[in-house]
């Protein structure tokens, strides 16, 4: 490839998506239909507040949505991929892998 | 910007990694399996003893006969509405008890399709009326039930993104109907239809069904051992 198509690519790179955490939060959420807090949280292994800084980022930028519902008097929170993320997210992916080396 | 490029890679080998393994762990959460276990071995035994259990009500608590049929008929309606309705519910509501500490996530499954119920039920109850009726040996009815059963639990472990539920249960039921196809013996072969099919298809899918909740749930634990060596997030 190209150092004129690496560079396009680089710079179309949605810096939303470009950290691992968020990266790792949307494969998961890409695989499910909906996915709760604590499951997330077993699964990445992150502190509660670290997990909750990125999962703000991604719903700010509307590539996930949040539900929040009581389970009897128990908040319960959990997240889906919205299909502008599911879009942004194979677009990002298939760039990574144009870029990869052979 | 190599450098960089091969470090992003790695990363997406490993989150491809994750995903798998997440996947996997999401698909083998099966201890819910234990419930219909437990509601089918109660049933199996309220059939079996139902009239003994009546009878002893009705001397201990010195009632008139017409208790006993309607001991007896409420057995039958339980039995009926639990199979149908009431396991369904008590799953519905205490499935997510089971791994209530590690989260819940809930796979998008595709729907049964109808073709499917109709092929199982068909062969299965078929296979069950047929031997009943004394038309078809026993040991052919329960070979064609378990089958019958295999290949469906491999079809319903695809469609519903339960795969490890699926293989184990079903290579299980697969593997007693190729023995029972070979000639292995019943162990409940001389006694009546009742024993020598219905009974020992019921101890099958209990046991069968113990053993599966064990191996998968086992195979759960090992999956998510490796997703807590790999979570390495520096985020």
């Amino acid at each position: 490839m190209d150092s004129g198509k690496i560079n396009q690519i680089h710079n179309n790179i949605d810096r939303v998506i470009h950290e691992p955490v968020r990266l790792a939060i949307l494969k998961i959420l890409s695989l499910a239909k909906e996915v709760d807090f604590k499951f997330l949280l077993t699964t990445l292994g992150l502190t509660k507040g670290n997990l909750a800084t990125h999962i703000n980022k991604l719903e700010a930028t509307k590539l996930i949505t949040v539900k929040k519902e009581f389970r009897g008097k128990i908040p319960h929170t959990s997240y889906s991929i919205t299909n502008k993320g599911r879009e942004q997210f194979q677009e990002y992916w298939k760039n990574m892998q144009e870029l990869a080396p052979e | 910007m190599s450098g960089a490029i091969k470090k992003k890679n790695t990363e997406m080998e490993r989150l491809e990694q994750l995903e798998g393994l997440v996947d996997r762990y999401a698909q083998s959460r099966v201890l819910p399996l234990l419930i219909p276990l437990v509601i089918l071995i109660f049933n199996v035994s309220l059939l079996l003893y139902g009239g003994k259990l009546a009878s002893l009500i009705i001397f201990h608590l010195q009632i008139s006969m017409c208790w006993y049929t309607a001991i007896i008929l409420g057995i039958v309606a339980w039995v009926l509405l639990s199979s149908f309705f009431v396991t369904g519910k008590i799953l519905a509501r205490y499935a997510g008890c089971f791994y209530k500490k590690e989260g819940t996530i809930e796979l998008e499954k595709e729907r049964t399709s109808a073709w499917a119920w109709i092929a199982y039920l068909i062969t299965f109850c078929g296979s069950a009326v047929l031997s009943a009726e004394s038309i078809l040996p026993v040991r052919w009815a329960l070979m064609i039930s378990l089958a019958s059963f295999g290949t469906f639990m491999l079809y319903l472990g695809k469609k519903h993104k339960e795969k490890p539920l699926g293989v184990v249960y079903g290579g299980l039921s697969l593997a007693a109907a190729a023995l029972t196809a070979l000639g292995v013996r019943l162990p409940l072969s001389a006694e009546g239809w009742l024993y020598s099919y219905f009974i020992t298809l019921m101890i099958y899918f209990v046991s069968a069904g113990f053993i599966t909740a064990i191996v998968v749930h086992i195979y759960n634990r090992k999956v998510l051992q490796k997703i807590k060596k790999m979570r390495t997030f520096s985020g």
